[in-house]
């Protein structure tokens, strides 16, 4: 089952919601695609990228009706880095679930 | 009736020798609902028992488990690492197959299983991991190299996995068991076994009655402030 660019960060912005209920008011992340994840302009710690991870496989699988692990040696890689902006973590999800079709 | 582990949903890898059977029949008798987990199919009949066939040290068929389970609603809380393949190979014999085959299970099946199950636990803000290991660890003997570099290590992921969770009742332990009766202690000759009995602060072998105690005293949600420790079961 494919799924676009849009449904991706619908996606996404679900489980930054999560993640900003945890947050102070003036903390919040922005839901929008130049939102910074991880890397220079990354906003996310440790135990919230787990926590993003997480909330999108459990999404990613209801959607797809499949397990599927974001987790891969691409995940974090310093040329691709997926997971730098809302952004090209929503075209990651895109590809992924290509992959997993 | 002991209904410790009621409402508890716990996944019993390596759920097929006979200290995975005592403890699945152990914990179902706690109330616990079960899941056990191994390459083959199981003996056990139970209302509270299910069984997945497979292969930890497989990274699809670990993530295809968690997912059936999920969808079926058994979303484990609590898993038991029982799992383990044995060497006993002095180093300079070892074929590189002898060691994939006990990393693969005992590090890399093991590490599979805790990322899919923390993903989980992580959710629901609460988890009990087991982990069984060996005196082996504590103390070495010839031909245990592979064995209890293995087990060191599951045990070094015990220790740092605490660090990992946060604002959550998620704790992480491991036993080591020292020889279990029926177990290691039966491939031994008398002679073996009475050295071996003697070097231990309790003269007697470990039974799985003692294994299953241990892991109920960790597994317990009085438990929650016990994390990252390793209990030497009948030895200092």
């Amino acid at each position: 089952m494919a799924l676009n660019q849009s449904e991706a960060l619908k996606l996404i912005y679900a489980c930054l919601g999560e993640i900003n209920s945890e947050r102070t008011a003036d903390s919040h992340l922005k839901e929008a695609p130049d939102t910074g994840l991880l890397g220079s302009s990354g906003e996310l710690d440790s135990l919230e990228l787990v926590n993003l991870v997480v909330r999108l496989e459990a999404l990613l699988a209801d959607r797809l009706d499949r397990a599927v692990v974001l987790v891969d040696e691409r995940a974090f890689d310093g040329g691709h880095q997926p997971f730098r902006t809302v952004a090209t973590l929503a075209s990651y999800l895109v590809e992924k679930a290509r992959l997993a079709a | 009736m002991n209904q410790s582990l009621a409402g508890r949903v716990v996944l019993v890898v390596g759920s097929g020798g006979p200290l995975g059977e005592s403890l699945c029949r152990f914990l179902l008798d706690r109330g616990a609902k079960i899941v056990g987990c191994s390459r083959s199919k199981t003996t056990i009949e139970h209302p509270g028992f299910s069984h997945q066939v497979c292969d930890i040290a497989d990274e699809q068929a670990v993530v295809n488990m968690f997912y059936l389970l999920e969808r079926a609603q058994e979303t484990p809380d609590t898993v038991i690492l029982n799992a383990a393949s044995s060497a006993t190979s002095m180093v300079a014999l070892l074929s590189v197959a002898e060691i994939e085959r006990v990393v693969g299970t005992n590090l890399k099946g093991a590490s599979l299983v805790l990322r899919e199950a923390l993903k989980r636990m992580t959710l629901k803000r609460f988890g009990r991991v087991i982990a069984l290991s060996s005196i082996r660890v504590s103390i070495p003997a010839r031909g245990s190299a592979i064995y209890a570099m293995s087990k060191a290590g599951l045990e070094q992921l015990i220790r740092v996995l605490p660090f990992e969770v946060e604002d959550s009742d998620i704790t992480f332990n491991a036993v080591e068991i020292s020889v279990l009766e029926g177990g290691m202690a039966a491939k031994l000759s008398e002679a073996e076994r009475a050295s071996l009995v003697a070097s231990l602060a309790i003269k007697r072998f470990c039974s799985p009655a003692d294994v299953c105690n241990a892991v109920e005293f960790f597994a317990r949600p009085e438990s929650s402030y016990v994390t990252g420790q390793i209990l030497k079961l009948g030895f200092v």
